[in-house]
């Protein structure tokens, strides 16, 4: 018996797909403007690479900004729930969640048996989001996924200025032009995020542990940055950082269909 | 013969007015910056010393600069902010104008003088890119537009719908979608300018608003900026005799002028 859950998020859809509580597949696609055909797309990949059809799914469960736009049956639950579902799950002794996605940053504590009890989310403005990272990275010339471990080899990060992430790119171009290191401009963008992201997580009483998750989770230095910010180590998560919604999702999907359809 | 010139080195354009012993304009210029201000400096001077018949930047009797990049115009004599300038500028131009509302590249400014043209108070947005040119030139790149066809575009729209976003980046998300939705060019086009006008409006209004008003920067030519402004404020604006762009290179030249003549007149 299959599930499935979808992440739609504003950057990038995640899929993955349960088997007997065993995650059997998982694949992620950038949105692109387009969740509709990038979702269908994703999760019709992912079930012909398993050899199986979407009948053979039981249920899916959608999150994100954009769960709406799955073309696909399904339920939908809020990412905030799935989040807190998928992180609980990989570690039970998590009381905080960080989740850094392309545009929203969102703070969610949990208590001991996994239930949301409050939670702050930005998301009005794109600063100290994914979304800036990739704008760095594009200026920088580099992948994504390789910003971090340049920025972890500086010396001497360079600060930036701008909170703005069309600003803060405006001022990584600038830098460039003025031939400064890359790995210390790249530092600087890191360190900002993390200083954006500690100041969201000062406005909530957090608790430990802590855990960071979404893309974002990823950057070794902005990890790190946090870490020295907050005085402690952040865990390490058993999975992708970029699924744990959609692995919320999908664990909300079988709980369904075991406790009879909702 | 004296040349008085103003530069102002903005974060996408830079500016340059020379001018006569009578105020006179003898040369205008408006570039896209280039790498760095110095190259927007030297483009600049490359351009506007031959139309006034000057072969070298020592010629030049004074020079002031100005903008956000005037601490890197090395022919300059002194450098004055850009409040102070567009200040100048408008009044210049313009007696009547008690407000000036300058949209620039990565700005927005707005101004407030007295009869005589003296700065009485000024609010400035430089923290968000919602509301400075910077929103639109996005928002023109994601509809595959130029800025001139995002303004004059927009005027085909009647009712223009409002965008639930304000920050550049999730405004930019949300027009995607609506493209894919199928959300045709000129209603977004005209759901953009509102958004930027609102913007604006929401931070002159900040101030007050007293007339005559005017707008400066490269979104003076925006007449779907322009037009949901005046309705928004219930107001028609002063219009600029010259290039609204110039406006804050125009008023650091009357300043070299002013600064010059007051050396000159102590040292005699």
């Amino acid at each position: 018996m299959y599930f499935g859950g979808v992440d739609i998020g504003s950057g990038y859809c995640k899929c993955v797909i349960l088997e007997k509580e065993e995650i059997v597949a998982k694949s992620i696609a950038p949105v692109e403007g387009n969740p509709q055909l990038i979702s269908r797309r994703i999760i019709t990949e992912i079930l012909a690479s398993l050899k199986i059809t979407e009948k053979q799914v039981k249920k899916f469960v959608s999150t994100g900004r954009n769960r709406k736009k799955f073309p696909f049956k399904n339920e939908e639950k809020t990412e905030i729930m799935c989040i807190a579902k998928g992180a609980y799950k990989l570690i039970p002794s998590v009381r905080t969640i960080v989740d850094v996605g392309a545009l929203t940053n969102k703070i969610i504590k949990i208590n001991s048996e996994g239930r949301v009890m409050d939670y702050i989310v930005n998301d009005k403005c794109a600063s100290g989001s994914g979304m800036f990272l990739e704008l760095v990275a594009k200026a920088l010339e580099t992948d994504i996924s390789d910003l971090g471990n340049k920025a972890a080899s500086s010396d001497n990060p360079i600060s930036i200025t701008n909170q703005c992430s069309i600003f803060g790119e405006s001022e990584v171009i600038y830098l460039v032009n003025e031939g400064k290191n890359e790995s210390d401009i790249a530092a600087g963008v890191c360190n900002s995020i993390g200083g954006q992201i500690f100041s969201l997580l000062r406005r909530i009483n957090m608790e430990e542990d802590i855990l960071l998750v979404g893309g974002v989770a990823k950057n070794i230095q902005i990890q790190r940055n946090l870490e020295e910010r907050l005085n402690l180590t952040l865990k390490t998560l058993p999975l992708d950082p970029f699924y744990v919604a959609a692995y919320g999702a999908v664990l909300y999907a079988a709980e369904m269909q075991e406790g009879g359809s909702r | 013969m004296n040349y008085y010139t103003g530069i102002d080195i903005g974060s996408l354009t830079g500016k340059i007015v020379i001018l006569n012993n009578k105020n006179e304009i003898l040369a205008q210029k408006v570039i896209h910056v280039k790498k760095l201000p110095l190259y927007t400096v030297n483009a600049l001077m490359e351009d506007a010393l031959p139309r006034v018949g000057l072969n070298d930047v020592s010629e030049i009797t004074y020079c002031i600069g100005t903008g956000y990049g005037r601490r890197k115009i090395p022919l300059a004599n002194e450098t004055i902010s850009e409040i102070t300038c567009h200040g100048t500028g408008a009044h210049h131009i313009l007696p009547s104008v008690r407000t000036v509302i300058d949209i620039g590249g990565q700005d927005c400014k707005v101004i407030r003088l007295d009869t005589q043209g003296n700065l009485r108070n000024f609010i400035m947005n430089e923290k968000c890119a919602a509301g400075t040119g910077r929103y639109l030139e996005i928002m023109a790149e994601t509809l595959g537009l130029s800025l001139d066809e995002l303004g004059t575009l927009s005027l085909k729209a009647k009712n223009p719908f409002a965008l639930a976003s304000k920050c550049s980046i999730y405004a930019r998300q949300e027009v995607m979608q609506l493209i894919s939705d199928g959300v045709k060019k000129p209603a977004l086009a005209a759901a953009i300018n509102k958004a930027m006008a609102e913007r604006v409006v929401n931070l002159a209004e900040k101030i007050g608003l007293e007339p005559d008003i005017a707008i400066s920067g490269g979104v003076a030519k925006n007449m779907g900026v322009v037009s949901n402004m005046g309705r928004m404020i219930g107001i028609k604006f002063k219009q600029f005799s010259v290039d609204p762009q110039i406006i804050g290179a125009l008023g650091a030249a009357l300043i070299a002028q002013k600064v010059y003549l007051k050396k000159v007149g102590s040292e005699n």
